[in-house]
């Protein structure tokens, strides 16, 4: 039986169409999905507790049902689940929670580390502000090729970073 | 074999893929060098069980061979099983490089680490970086030249220096004065709960300086010609194995009467040069000193590893950790009675390291980052084998703090081309310093506290304001910015 962070983590593949592979990493040390998890579950977060779990429970069964894609359609479309989808999916570009009845309200920067994170960086071929993971000079030269930024979700990408 | 780079990637684009088949065909992962005395000797191909058969099956061996690269022992391996791969591979390198040294700086396999107490070690017969990177930019002498006084030393100091010295060299000239005493980003020197200025070095081992000497980037010349910088990575295969770069920076404690008796410390006779300065004044002065080991970085790349492995290690008294009660009598680096100034915190300015500094300007260094349980108890399992070799060994007074190693390492030991994206490879763990050596940047923020890999990818060959000298990138190494 899978678990929250699992079904979380198909959620948000399926939400972002980003592999989950690259959203949770076999070998994690930074943990960021177990950190959003952490954000949608707390009281800050303002999602009450059965309407996340209610979002997990209808995506994962519809996913059966449908597929993943369909399914996360189908959540969006949901009148109660649809803007914590949105929120969702803000948070894996952003790194930042937005209040779900107020889509425009930031409430917080999940951490440091989501800043960094934040596939926004990644989609833009770029890096954080800030924080750089390149060396000196890169920017003499044009930027990597989407693909090697963000794994699609259709497993016909390759490595992230090499 | 299956590289556990190759293991890593695939379980980055798998998510998890079991990795059987890839780990159990590395037969001669726990393949270990020694130096090699020339470089068309190869280095021995000996495994650890061979050379040094432990006494006890739970405890681990020493052996003075260096490991060529981590060995993976779990058939699907995680992030904590492959931390304590790295550790073990720390563990085993500090020893092999911590091996009672020969005169001509190779291992005494005729001895065990520690079975004396305390000798000469492998790693201080390297080369430290004021003998390759020469006035003039002047080649440097070939490796197994024996060390000598540093040459712009005046006269008068290079009469103190002895065979069996170590120069303790601070950067000769102003305005670079302190260069050597201090810590990263200019953030200032310790001083111990003596008064006393700790003294650091840097040496690098035989593939490195041979790497250096090859492309001619000891000199600032040599560096302008260069297109790309890349040190070799260790591997087990093909055999015979080889071995990568390694770098080793050293923290020094000036050590008093009691200390030097204390025969807690790894100690080395050094003459310790203070250049001269007008401001802040600062008059030029050498001393023979004894001083004790208190941090050493051991920098290790490897085929596993393009990013190199950063393990660091340090003297068991040197600070309490942040929140725990201060256990031990005393400390090197903290006032358990007088507990201001405030912790990590730079000594005030003026700076002067020939002065004996009064209490109030000690820096009271704490531990941050508290050291893991499992780093903790693979100390107490190396510190079990050290002791059976002697109980009175100085070694069992150093500590495994860490070890820091990417995730998401490079495809090629080329990490600028082999890794466009994620440069640094996603360390593991993020954050890692030695109370000795990054005292005043300890913490958990991106790019503002001590991570070992996210600093040194900013590394670049030597730097100047005439156009068309363009730094490169220098493969994680600040040293190359010393040429002359």
């Amino acid at each position: 039986m899978s678990t929250p962070l699992d079904q979380f983590v198909s959620l948000s593949s399926a939400l972002t169409g980003v592999n989950p592979a690259q959203l949770q990493p076999a070998i994690d040390p930074i943990g960021i999905a177990r950190q959003y998890l952490a954000m949608v579950q707390s009281a800050a977060s303002k999602v009450p507790p059965a309407t996340f779990d209610n979002l997990l429970a209808t995506f994962t069964a519809k996913s059966t049902e449908l597929g993943a894609d369909q399914a996360a359609a189908f959540v969006l479309a949901d009148p109660t689940l649809g803007p914590v989808g949105r929120s969702i999916i803000k948070m894996w570009l952003l790194g930042t929670w937005y209040d779900p009845q107020n889509p425009g309200t930031a409430i917080q920067v999940v951490s440091s580390q989501a800043y960094k994170e934040s596939l926004v960086w990644k989609v833009m071929q770029s890096h954080p502000m800030g924080y750089s993971m390149w060396s000196f000079g890169y920017w003499a030269g044009p930027p990597p090729a989407f693909d090697q930024f963000i794994q699609v979700n259709n497993g016909s990408s390759s490595n992230g970073s090499n | 074999m299956a590289s556990l780079n190759l293991i890593l990637r695939s379980l980055r684009l798998a998510g998890g893929i079991a990795v059987l088949g890839l780990v159990t065909s590395c037969p001669d992962s726990n393949r270990t060098a020694t130096e090699s005395p020339t470089p068309s000797t190869p280095a021995p191909q000996i495994t650890v069980a061979a050379i040094s058969p432990s006494p006890s099956p739970s405890l681990p061996a020493l052996s003075p061979d260096i490991p060529f690269d981590v060995s993976v022992v779990e058939k699907n391996p995680n992030l904590e099983s492959l931390q304590h791969d790295f550790d073990v591979l720390s563990w085993n390198t500090f020893v092999a490089l911590n091996w009672p040294a020969k005169p001509d700086g190779q291992p005494d396999t005729g001895t065990q680490i520690g079975q004396n107490k305390d000798a000469p070690t492998v790693w201080q017969s390297w080369k430290e970086a004021y003998e390759i990177f020469l006035p003039g930019g002047a080649t440097p002498p070939p490796w197994g030249t024996p060390h000598a006084a540093p040459a712009d030393w005046p006269p008068a100091c290079k009469a103190l220096f002895k065979d069996g010295m170590t120069p303790l060299n601070q950067v000769g000239k102003t305005p670079n004065l302190l260069s050597d005493t201090t810590e990263p980003f200019k953030t200032g020197p310790l001083i111990d709960q003596n008064g006393r200025y700790a003294r650091f070095e840097i040496v690098v081992n035989k593939p490195m300086f041979d790497a250096i000497v090859a492309n001619k980037l000891y000199s600032k010349e040599g560096q302008r010609s260069a297109t790309k910088v890349v040190f070799p990575c260790g591997s087990a295969n093909p055999a015979p194995g080889s071995l990568g770069a390694i770098m080793v920076k050293a923290s020094w404690k000036i050590l008093n009467d009691d200390e030097k008796k204390s025969g807690r410390f790894h100690v080395i006779e050094a003459v310790v040069y203070t250049p001269p300065s007008s401001s802040p004044p600062v008059v030029e002065k050498c001393e023979v000193m004894t001083l004790g080991l208190v941090g050493m970085h051991i920098v290790h790349k490897t085929g596993s590893a393009p990013q190199w492995v950063w393990s660091t290690f340090e003297h068991v008294d040197n600070c309490p950790t942040k929140g725990e009660t201060p256990s031990k009598p005393r400390y090197n680096f903290f006032n358990k009675t007088s507990p201001a100034p405030s912790p990590n915190e730079p000594p005030p300015r003026p700076w002067d390291p020939n002065k004996t500094e009064p209490p109030d300007r000690r820096v009271q260094v704490v531990r941050n980052i508290p050291i893991p349980s499992p780093e903790k108890v693979l100390t107490t399992l190396y510190h079990a084998a050290l002791r059976r070799v002697n109980p009175d060994s100085v070694w069992l007074n150093y500590e495994l703090v860490n070890t820091q190693w990417p995730t998401n390492p490079a495809a090629g030991c080329d990490v600028e081309t082999s890794a466009p994206v994620d440069r640094i490879g996603t360390p593991a763990p993020q954050f890692l310093g030695n109370t000795t050596l990054e005292t005043y940047i300890q913490g958990q923020v991106p790019n503002v506290s001590s991570s070992c890999m996210e600093c040194h990818a900013n590394a670049t060959t030597y730097t100047s304001q005439r156009p068309g000298n363009i730094p490169i990138f220098s493969d994680f190494t600040f040293l190359l910015e010393r040429a002359q």
